[in-house]
């Protein structure tokens, strides 16, 4: 099988890889490079689960093949975190009870990060806009909202 | 509200599982690899009704790297799964009944040469005809499913007189309702991983019940429950959909023919396809009352379309006959229902086990009742409203644990609040509803085992499942506050059939109530050995000692205390082991058959939510807007945890009233993925206003009840009762599309 060599940057290292051309950015992440956060919840863009930030940009992994992240930058939620403890982000997440099954977790605090690099104090309703494309069936998104306004300093945040 | 004088319970705490989720290191079941690990697949029928003519793996069997293909022939012991009724096979072995049935399953080195040989396999099918609607089931002469017939199951209740009630009523409201099938569509797709540990097939699967799929493995591989170990992977939701076996079986047949570890992950296509769905009822509904607005009699006729296996259809039918007239108290009732198996899609569990079908229908004829009657809703309801001592329609007698009232008058004060109707296109409705917690008229135990260990640590084992509803960090709550130790010190093992005791399914909002009391008891145990050192030591009776707060001390004369650390000493000293094992199985009867008297449920919750929405009159398009929900609790065990439960039902009852619905066409199902069954967005969902009512009674831990499934359901009844305040016209079919709001508004008045 044709196989084609991928540089890029992971998490703030540059890493290079023999692989198909077709393989899915999302397995190339989970297998290849054990960045188990990055979950598939449907393979067909829609649910957000396999969030990646791509240049700084939130996308869905499941739709890119290895070949278009050639000398891009990717973060996984594995380079968010700081030497395996939770980020500031992430402990709004655990202060604001926005994690249940946690599935779309990842993705969540990977989209919510993209966010505050734009806009630092996002009004709610850009802060739904942005989380818009991450499914979640648990929590009903409510303390989600919350743990991105407490990120932004808005502490305990209003109603969204 | 009680005053308890908790010092853990009633808090809110970083779940027990928050971190490594937060952190994405969390294990789901798709994130565990083995070396030298056999990637599986099933291949299944793409017809809905057939006997098998020719099946031939030879092909598969020939792709580089295909391990095994197997098929019924393969299966050592029992063929047929179903957590009450055994009528699913493993693999076919007799006939196909739906489109999706489990033929055979793959093993191979990679995902891809899985892929192949599922291309590769070759099948003939003799099809029969099929059955897709509850009329061509019920019709004599159509083609049975199972059996002789294709009546699953009927159930009837009679309470007092109906006919001669509904004889003496004022006014009478009628009206035929209809709730479509609906998905669960947890984002987490089905997948579980096994392999031989100790020469014992292990499976580690997203589930809700490791017990259950303990036995069904068991049984299929002919071997004694013991010699089987299910462990629960981190799971990615469930809502009723994981109570199934999904790859369990599947897995754990491959792992015992190949000796190698196996993991099978479903695609999200397959994963809506073959996993139940909500029951789809259409519901007949006569309710009366008299001028004054009591409620008299209440008629109801349910049918609904069981789909080709039992699966949680007799929880369904019981429940949604038991509850059929809501949180009222009617003296007179009557309901029928009837199930039918088709050869469409299996439904089952979903949040609510037929309560929010039927909420949907009593509610809808409560609104039209106060319209007939100029009675205000709100008030409707309370004056009918259950209290302590109403005598439900199976004769149970409610004792003080009932905050039905008291759900209604604070959601009413929060709307007033945080509610207004600016616009001609908005409303406000109501929706309210009581759910009996745990199994219906069914023992259904569980257990805990506890250990105080030399330091004050404590570990809990509990067979109870966390799906992301955080039953883990209720359990070390209880824990915490029964011992007097913090939140902190309790380690949870949860849902391991190799060390922890049965805990049955996470499903029937049961878990607090029933987990929690197991685990309390266990605690009690504990402490009886505890408490006898103390009151030894302390020189003061045993009854005056109180735990908390990591200390015991005299109630009478706080002064006279120890320090945790100081009384592990001291039963070190004694050769004492602070150790516990409990159990707590909820008192209920059995149901009579001829009326369904008897009492189905310890415990009841109760919730009102009040819901403002817009109509877009141009396009139809439903907004819900805001939306308060009190919830009943008896007592939250973790406030941020209930409020989290309401706003997330808040959210699925959106779903289900304005969007969702699973499209069934010959047995196959058209919208199995995200972009076709579409769930609320971030941008999609209202504003909630969680309400938290506690309520006197000590059946659950320090009164806690259960919130999971009545978080949900009366969302539904309220945004559609909202919309009948907008549109002016009534509601009887769910979900509430643009189309069908559209027809309602260009209708003539008075149709
Ligand atoms: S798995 Fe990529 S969007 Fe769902
Ligand atoms: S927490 Fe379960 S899907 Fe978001």
């Amino acid at each position: 099988m044709q196989k084609i060599v991928v540089a890029f940057t992971l998490n703030g290292k540059p890493v290079r890889i023999e692989t198909a051309p077709g393989k899915r950015v999302l397995d190339l992440l989970r297998e290849d490079f054990g960045c188990l956060s990055v979950k598939d919840g449907c393979g067909e863009g829609e649910c957000g689960a396999c969030t990646i930030l791509l240049n700084g940009e939130p996308v869905t992994s499941c739709q890119m093949l290895a070949g278009q992240i050639d000398g891009d930058d990717v973060v996984t939620l594995e380079g968010v975190c700081e030497d395996g403890r939770p980020s500031r982000l992430q402990e709004c997440f655990l202060a604001a009870g926005a994690v249940q099954c946690g599935y779309c977790i990842p993705g969540m605090v990977l989209t919510a990060k993209a966010l505050l690099a734009k806009s630092p104090h996002p009004a709610p309703e850009e802060i739904r806009r942005a989380l818009s494309g991450n499914l979640c069936r648990c929590t009903g998104y409510a303390k989600i909202f919350k743990a991105v306004r407490m990120a932004a300093g808005e502490e305990g945040g209003g109603a969204p | 509200m009680t005053n308890r004088n908790l010092s853990v319970v009633g808090n809110s705490h970083i779940r027990k599982d928050a971190v490594p989720k937060a952190l994405g290191t969390a294990k789901f079941a798709a994130d565990y690899t083995f070396d030298n690990m056999l990637y599986a697949g099933v291949f299944r029928s793409r017809v809905p009704h057939a006997a098998i003519r020719r099946f031939d793996a030879t092909k598969a069997l020939q792709i580089p790297g295909v391990a095994r293909v197997l098929t019924a022939k393969d299966i050592p012991g029992a063929n047929r799964i179903g957590i009450i009724v055994k009528d699913e096979p493993i693999l076919v072995d007799d006939k196909v009944r739906r489109v999706g049935d489990a033929i055979a399953v793959v093993a191979a080195e990679t995902q891809e040469a899985v892929a192949e040989a599922l291309e590769a396999i070759e099948i003939e099918y003799d099809e029969l005809p099929p059955v897709f609607s509850t009329d061509e089931a019920a019709r004599a002469g159509s083609a049975k499913v199972h059996g002789d017939t294709n009546l699953f199951m009927s159930r009837h209740l009679e309470f007092g007189d109906v006919d001669k009630a509904f004889a003496a009523c004022d006014v009478v409201v009628e009206g035929t309702y209809r709730t479509p099938a609906y998905a669960h569509m947890f984002i987490e797709p089905d997948a579980g991983v096994g392999w031989i540990e100790d020469g014992m097939v292990t499976v580690c699967a997203s589930t809700q019940n490791t017990h259950y799929d303990r036995s069904e493995v068991a049984r299929m591989l002919g071997v004694p429950n013991n010699r089987v170990r299910v462990i629960q992977a981190t799971t990615g939701g469930g809502f009723g959909g994981k109570l199934d076996i999904s790859v369990q079986c599947h897995v754990a047949l491959l792992v015992h023919a190949t000796g190698r570890p196996v993991k099978m992950v479903r695609s999200r296509e397959e994963s809506t396809e073959v996993s139940s769905k909500r029951h789809p009822f259409v519901m007949h509904c006569r309710t009366g009352a008299t001028k004054d607005g009591k409620l008299q009699a209440v008629e109801m006729k349910i049918v609904s379309d069981t789909g080709a296996y039992a699966s949680y259809g007799p929880a369904v039918i019981t429940r949604a006959v038991v509850q059929c007239a809501g949180p009222y108290d009617v003296p007179n009732v009557r309901a029928d229902a009837a199930f039918y198996y088709t050869n469409n899609p299996m439904s089952g569990a979903f949040r609510g086990f037929g309560v929010p079908q039927i909420a949907f229908c009593h509610e809808g004829q409560m609104n039209a009742l106060a319209q007939a009657l100029g009675m205000d809703p709100i008030e409707l309801r309370i004056l009918n409203a259950q209290r302590p001592g109403t005598v439900l329609p199976t004769g149970q007698v409610l004792d003080e644990s009932v905050g039905f009232v008291e759900t209604l008058e604070a959601a009413r004060a929060k709307a007033g609040e945080v509610l207004r109707a600016t616009k001609p296109t908005q409303g406000i409705g109501v929706g309210c509803m009581f759910y009996g917690i745990g199994n219906t008229g069914l023992p259904n135990p569980s257990a805990a085992f506890v250990e105080v260990t030399g330091d004050g640590s404590v570990n809990l084992m509990v067979g109870c499942a966390d799906i992301g509803q955080g039953s883990t960090t209720v359990m070390a709550a209880v824990a915490a506050e029964e011992l007097g130790l913090a939140y902190e010190d309790v380690l949870v093992v949860a849902a391991d059939t190799m060390v922890t005791p049965e805990g049955g399914a996470t499903s029937a909002s049961r878990q607090t109530f029933i987990s929690g009391n197991a685990t309390r008891a266990a605690c009690r145990q504990a402490k009886q050995t505890l408490l006898a050192v103390a009151a030894e030591f302390l020189n003061a009776p045993a009854e005056d000692l109180v735990f908390r707060d990591r200390k015991v001390f005299s109630g009478k004369d706080p002064s006279v205390s120890m320090t945790y650390p100081e009384l592990m000493a001291e039963m070190k000293k004694w050769g004492k082991l602070a150790v516990g094992a409990g159990y707590y199985n909820p008192k209920t009867t059995y149901l009579d058959p001829q009326n369904m008297a008897g009492v189905p449920y310890e415990v009841y919750s109760y919730a009102t939510a009040i819901a403002l929405v817009d109509v877009d009159p141009g396009t139809g398009e439903v907004t819900v807007e805001k939306v308060v929900s009190a919830n009943d609790v008896g007592t939250a065990v973790d406030r941020a945890m209930v409020e989290g439960q309401i706003e997330g039902g808040m959210a699925m009852a959106q779903g289900f009233a304005v969007f969702e619905e699973v499209e069934v066409s010959e047995g196959r199902i058209k919208n199995p993925i995200f972009s076709k069954y579409l769930i609320p967005t971030a941008m999609d969902v209202p504003e909630v206003y969680p309400v938290i009512v506690e309520t006197a009674g000590e059946h659950g831990p320090f009164g806690a009840k259960g919130v999971g499934e009545p978080a949900l359901i009366p969302g539904i009844p309220a945004y559609a009762n909202a919309v009948e305040n907008v549109i002016g016209a009534r509601i009887f079919e769910l979900p509430m599309t643009p189309a069908r709001i559209l027809a309602k508004l260009h209708k003539p008045p008075g149709l």
